[in-house]
């Protein structure tokens, strides 16, 4: 249906990627809203999404995919819901070099638990290549404290093939008959 | 006199918002609202205010605006209710439904003129939703209804195990092949926390790969080539050995570059051995009528693809599948299920059912999801694939 609203929503903590992750497979330039980042994540990076990013996916006769990031700042957690209506499913991405990375997984399965049950989730690990613990593995069993079997991938999110993997991921869990 | 209702959008004015907030909200109102509420240019002629009970000075923003305007419905919002005597509280994180809800609820006790337009802090949960508000506010109820999505009843082919064609099936054991060699040195190397060498010969010279479980990391001599063609050749046509590396060795092993080589980490290079040697046969010991299990999705950006990976891993990490039955749903060649299960087996990922999930969960066929065409275009857009 041409002019639908249907969107995949990224989210995750400050530094994972989001932005990155958007950028690598939007059709447009991505729609950010940077500032300078303040206190505690001042340390991770410059700047910091504070509002939402906008990315997009155009599949032709006027029908679209919107790609939305969340704000990577807890502060801002009162918009998450308002972006994930009419989401088909959500991109949570894991910083692997953060102090506490299963802290920040449990906030975001908390925040985005009506969501997550209802929808799909599919689940990347960025920054890997220099912070190979903990290990996939770890983070599944992790997964099993909140009895959700989601998929969990290393990515990197510069590597556009990586985040279309994890789309591809996410579109066969939510129907496992696409391609018959 | 009640002010006369109509269907124009609610006029809403914000306390306590910065601009991004605001604008967030202007196409939470324009999309999921579905035009119901809008933003007011001035905010004089907004009918109802939402107030921000987390910024700064959020009590004496409260205070001014009650005194400037003390007739005006309010939607308060905050992490924690913030016990007002006034105002429909609405908990953060904000769910866009119940804030519209609660604006429409706000916007009607100001139509008919209430008196006292307290709602505690349990207002906008799912039974107040269905409490019965003074006036017609059905007609204002965009919100639950309208944007609650309806499951299409799409047609699911029917499978039977029974159906299943008759396939030449082609069974091996790891053990007779390299794949089988490997595991037993890796394994051990595992065990003892050592890195192994493990060194092949081939056209009179021997090629080495060593792996290190410390480093989770192989360094192979032999091309992906090579290996390949090795990976179907029976062990006993092989000439073999291995050995054990100390950490002086290791290290030097492990950053030489007097050959050509090839790294990856012990799992991928597991996989594709594992993938290599099946070549779409099944492992000796598995039935292809019997359920098989996936402890968890194989980390498949990383590991050599193969042919419907993501499908297959996206129907048995749902629930366990005879090979025979996810060939026949997926309607994919037999021996790329084989294959995929050798390679995940190999990890550790996969294994036949136990014998209670066997009996007591029969497999349910995934429904198709209403956005099915779309998943397609989307599947298309991203991989020329759908």
């Amino acid at each position: 249906m041409p002019g639908n609203n249907h969107k995949i929503i990224f989210t995750g903590p400050v530094g994972a990627g989001k932005t990155t992750a958007i950028s690598a497979i939007s059709d447009i330039p991505v729609l950010k809203t940077d500032e300078n980042a303040q206190d505690m994540t001042k340390k991770r990076k410059q700047t910091t999404t504070v509002a939402m990013d906008y990315g997009l996916l155009n599949l032709g006769d006027g029908e679209r995919i919107h790609l939305y990031g969340t704000p990577g700042q807890e502060r801002f957690d009162f918009m998450w819901d308002i972006l994930t209506h009419g989401g088909l499913g959500l991109i949570l991405l894991l910083d692997n070099s953060r102090p506490d990375p299963f802290k920040d997984m449990q906030f975001f399965l908390n925040s985005f638990n009506e969501f997550i049950s209802d929808k799909k989730l599919v689940i990347g690990i960025t920054h890997m290549e220099n912070n190979p613990e903990p290990t996939i593995e770890t983070y599944h069993q992790h997964l099993n404290q909140y009895e959700i079997k989601a998929p969990v991938l290393e990515v990197d999110a510069r590597k556009k093939e990586d985040i279309e993997t994890l789309l591809k991921v996410l579109l066969y869990s939510l129907d496992p008959w696409l391609g018959k | 006199m009640p002010k006369q209702k109509t269907a124009d959008p609610i006029q809403v004015t914000t306390i306590g918002l910065d601009t991004r907030s605001q604008e967030v909200l202007r196409m939470a109102f324009s999309t999921a609202g579905k035009g119901a509420c809008i933003l007011a240019d001035n905010e004089a002629s907004a009918e109802v205010g939402i107030c921000n009970m987390d910024c700064s000075d959020a009590r004496t923003l409260w205070q001014q605006n009650r005194e400037r305007n003390p007739q005006r419905p309010m939607v308060v919002i905050s992490v924690n209710d913030p016990a007002l005597e006034s105002g429909i509280y609405v908990p953060k994180p904000i769910n866009i439904v119940k804030l519209i809800d609660a604006i429409q609820q706000a916007h009607a006790i100001d139509c008919i003129e209430q008196s006292q337009a307290i709602v505690t802090a349990s207002a906008i949960s799912n039974n107040t939703r269905q409490q019965k508000i003074p006036g017609n506010i059905n007609q204002f109820h965009t919100g639950n209804n309208a944007l609650k999505s309806i499951q299409e009843d799409i047609a699911i082919p029917d499978v039977k195990l029974d159906e299943i064609e008759k396939t030449t099936i082609s069974y091996y054991s790891p053990h007779e092949f390299l794949q089988g060699k490997l595991h037993e040195a890796f394994n051990f190397a595992h065990e003892k926390h050592v890195a192994t060498q493990f060194s092949i010969k081939t056209d009179g010279d021997w090629m080495r790969i060593t792996a290190d479980p410390v480093h989770d990391k192989v360094i192979s001599e032999v091309s992906d080539r090579e290996l390949e063609k090795l990976c179907t050749t029976p062990i006993f046509c092989i000439e073999t050995k291995s050995n054990f590396l100390n950490k002086k060795e290791t290290r030097y092993e492990l950053y030489r570059n007097d050959k050509p080589h090839s790294e990856s980490s012990i799992d991928q290079f597991l996989w594709k051995i594992a993938l290599w040697t099946s070549s779409g046969r099944i492992q000796k010991g598995i039935n292809p009528s019997s359920p098989i299990q996936l402890k968890h999705w194989p980390n498949l950006t990383r590991l050599k693809q193969s042919p419907n990976d993501i499908r297959i891993a996206a129907l048995l990490s749902e629930q366990p599948g005879a090979p025979a039955l996810v060939a026949k749903v997926l309607g994919i060649p037999l021996g790329q299920v084989f294959s995929f299960y050798a390679a995940a087996h190999a990890l550790g990922l996969a294994a036949p059912a136990t014998k209670d999930k066997k009996q007591t969960s029969p497999f349910n066929l995934p429904k198709k999801n209403k956005h099915h065409t779309l998943f397609g275009k989307i599947l298309h857009k991203i991989s020329g694939t759908n």
